[in-house]
């Protein structure tokens, strides 16, 4: 079936509506209500995962820690390939100092650790002052975008550098044709299924980005739930309260599993149509 | 019973667009002796199909019945195949750009079959042995071409470059597919040598895919036609040269390709380019000295030379692509020039629709777009079929993406239209119809043509004035 039908179509924008959804869904108080009562409770009819360190209920964390995850992770990735496409298209179409600047700059800041990067932008969006600590959720989207937008944007700086050695655009460029036409009409369709196929793979990763960043203490900050955050407390009272470590780990294993295997399926799915168009 | 090649029954089908399109039906083809074989025939009608069927090389959408061994022994995918790849077999493939990885300069990529043809070897070394290497193959300024990427140098030294890489590891089956068409004369001689050297030191299977049958006849041992998937006509060398059976066979190995026809009248002596000591340097290699060009209204001047020798280079600068680095451009005011490039699958963008295509111009200049019926006219004239607004480039022929590529051009009303070698790419019965085709519409939209080529039959033909570089 073919990859860009209007079936296909159709379910790129339920998702992408479905991420707008979550983002915009905020964390519902329950997240937050402590019991001090329920203090370390295992597993129970009324709290199915039980309750944490501070009585507050696993189950409810674990929903709204892996929403998090997953529509930080898409939103970063979306953006980041966004930038990275006009970025690294631009430095491929042009040539000279233009292109020497680009790439230097490229090699500048990719050169600087992900953690640096991190504890940066979180003091920084810390010091705008917005209230419960939600300049940790722009803190992490930010490092997510940053880290991840160079390596994209050198696959398509080189993808695009193919694309120009063609007659088709020194025709092109013959009948005035500037950096948006170009890119437009002879860039973006030769590589969009590159795009989708970098998208799709780096998905796992920013999830998995996230969960570190948060679990070494500079990604998101409570009372934001993170799946990384309930992992390394869990880590301090696994020995009398497992459920605490097991069930969050156990969380992140399946979504970063998930998110594989659809990459996965789209990715084949993908090459075999390029292959049947030739 | 010791067939180096043997094929039984075998067929090819692609899967394409949801339909199965036999390539290649029940073929039958033993080749026992080590020799210098050439498949020759039409483009479509198979031989590359074939070719990368023996090599385990057909993509993922193509199914295959049938037996093929290669000494006795048959494989069933790429992988397997890898033992005896280089060693036992080798390939070199059509298109010269796509040979070479376009990311590593010239001398990394030799270096690369250097180390491993020698193993263990300092830097020096592989230095001396790949200059040794260009050497061989006459280049000149050596160390520029070492220090280059494949796109920095001609499509004729990427190709003389692969085919000596290919050489290196001294396969015992070797097989050439259209080896010499983007190759001018003196480059294809070099090419030939150079396998002719091979063959007699080691005496491999040779098998020569080309549509250029003067050089088959020249150098084979054996000649198989094929056409339409299956092989027509097979004859070895007799006393007599070859014998063929089928009339088809025989009208084409005896093409005599162009007579030579064309009144060399000078027409209007209106000037309507004239170019004068053009230099051109890019970087530090001086590609164009002290040219001049001149192109008179009505007159088809031909540019013959060497490849790399800067055929191209001028014309670009003619278009005003590139900016000569000295000299005077004088362009007449109301010259409106076109260009038709090389190759056709370069020259059209395969993710568009030939409409978008034609229609790529104007939307660049925010005009409004051709209507349908125009181009209908235009795709009426050139024979070519009803449905081609809709197709993409890749459902079409060579030579019908290449007359797609003049009507881009026509669209335009130029009064100058710049080929460059329209037709090196394509195999003999198509090559004469879109000569055919240039020469008609000259006529009647009063046209000038600078014309580009290495084949010095089709510039005879084609051309008032001949200019060599």
């Amino acid at each position: 079936m073919k990859f860009w039908s209007k079936k296909n179509i159709f379910i790129i924008i339920c998702l992408i509506a479905i991420l707008i959804f979550l983002a915009t869904m905020g964390n519902s108080p329950a997240v937050e209500f402590q019991n001090s009562d329920l203090k370390y409770s295992k597993p129970s009819t009324h709290h199915i995962f039980g309750n944490d360190s501070l009585g507050r209920d696993l189950f409810i964390r674990i929903v709204y820690a892996t929403k998090n995850a997953i529509s930080i992770a898409l939103y970063s990735i979306l953006t980041c390939v966004f930038i990275a496409t006009i970025y690294g298209a631009y430095a491929g179409y042009a040539s000279g100092i233009a292109e020497k600047i680009m790439v230097m700059i490229m090699n500048i800041i990719g050169s600087i650790p992900d953690f640096l990067i991190a504890i940066f932008l979180m003091m920084f969006f810390n010091n705008i002052g917005l209230k419960n600590n939600n300049g940790s959720l722009f803190g992490i989207f930010g490092t997510l975008v940053i880290v991840s937008w160079i390596p994209v944007a050198r696959v398509i700086k080189n993808e695009t550098k193919k694309i120009m050695n063609n007659d088709y655009i020194l025709y092109s460029k013959l009948k005035g044709a500037k950096f948006f036409h170009i890119f437009f009409h002879h860039i973006i369709p030769n590589i969009k299924n590159t795009i989708i196929i970098l998208v799709i793979q780096r998905v796992p990763s920013a999830i998995f980005l996230e969960a570190f960043l948060s679990f070494i203490g500079i990604g998101l900050q409570p009372p934001i739930p993170s799946l990384g955050k309930m992992i390394s407390e869990g880590i301090k009272t696994a020995r009398l309260y497992p459920h605490l470590l097991i069930i969050p780990s156990i969380c992140l294993i399946l979504i970063i599993l998930i998110f594989n295997i659809i990459g996965e399926v789209l990715i084949k799915k993908l090459n075999d149509e390029e292959l049947k168009n030739e | 019973m010791n067939n180096i090649i043997n094929i039984n029954n075998f067929s090819v089908q692609y899967y394409c667009r949801k339909k199965y399109l036999e390539i290649i039906k029940n073929l039958n083809l033993r080749i026992e002796k080590k020799q210098i074989i050439s498949i020759i025939g039409e483009s479509g009608s198979g031989k590359t199909t074939l070719i990368k069927a023996i090599m385990k090389l057909l993509p993922q959408n193509a199914k295959t019945s049938g037996k093929l061994a290669i000494f006795g022994k048959i494989y069933n995918s790429e992988n397997e195949m890898q033992e005896i790849y280089g060693n036992k077999i080798g390939m070199t493939f059509q298109d010269p750009f796509l040979s070479l990885n376009p990311t590593l300069k010239i001398k990394s990529q030799i270096a690369i079959i250097i180390k491993k043809k020698y193993g263990k070897i300092n830097e020096k070394e592989i230095h001396n042995k790949s200059y040794e290497l260009l050497k061989k193959l006459n280049f000149n300024n050596i160390e520029e071409v070492l220090d280059s990427y494949p796109s920095e140098i001609s499509g004729g030294m990427n190709q003389k470059i692969n085919i000596a890489l290919s050489l290196e590891f001294e396969p015992e089956i070797m097989i050439f597919d259209e080896p010499t068409s983007a190759l001018d004369y003196d480059s294809q001689d070099e090419v030939i040598d150079l396998v002719l050297d091979y063959y007699k030191r080691k005496k491999p299977l040779i098998i020569f895919v080309t549509h250029n049958i003067v050089l088959a006849k020249k150098i084979s041992d054996r000649i198989i036609i094929m056409k339409d998937g299956c092989i027509l006509d097979d004859s070895p060398k007799t006393d007599n040269g070859f014998i063929f059976n089928s009339e088809y066979a025989r009208l084409l190995y005896n093409n005599a390709l162009y007579e030579k026809n064309k009144s060399y009248e000078i027409r209007s002596s209106k000037k309507l380019i004239e170019l004068k000591n053009i230099k051109k340097n890019f970087k530090k290699k001086e590609v164009l000295k002290n040219t001049n060009f001149t192109l008179c209204k009505g007159e088809t001047v031909g540019i013959i030379g060497k490849t790399g020798i800067g055929k191209t280079t001028l014309c670009k600068i003619i278009c005003g692509l590139y900016k000569a680095s000295e000299g005077e451009i004088f362009i007449d005011k109301n010259t409106n020039i076109e260009m038709v490039f090389q190759s056709a699958k370069s020259s059209l963008d395969s993710k568009l629709k030939i409409r978008e295509i034609l229609n790529e111009s104007n939307k660049i200049n925010k005009k409004e777009l051709y209507e349908d019926k125009v181009l209908l006219n235009y795709i009426k004239d050139f024979n070519l079929p009803v449905d081609t607004l809709e197709r993409y480039p890749t459902e079409l022929s060579g030579g019908q993406n290449q007359k797609i590529a003049i009507i881009r051009a026509l669209l335009n009303h130029p009064n100058v239209i710049i080929f460059d070698e329209p037709t090196s790419s394509l195999d003999v019965n198509s090559q004469k119809d879109i000569l055919d085709i240039i020469n008609k519409i000259k006529e009647k939209n009063s046209l000038s043509y600078i014309f580009i080529s290495h084949n010095p039959q089709v510039i005879n033909y084609m051309c008032n004035r001949i200019i060599k570089l």
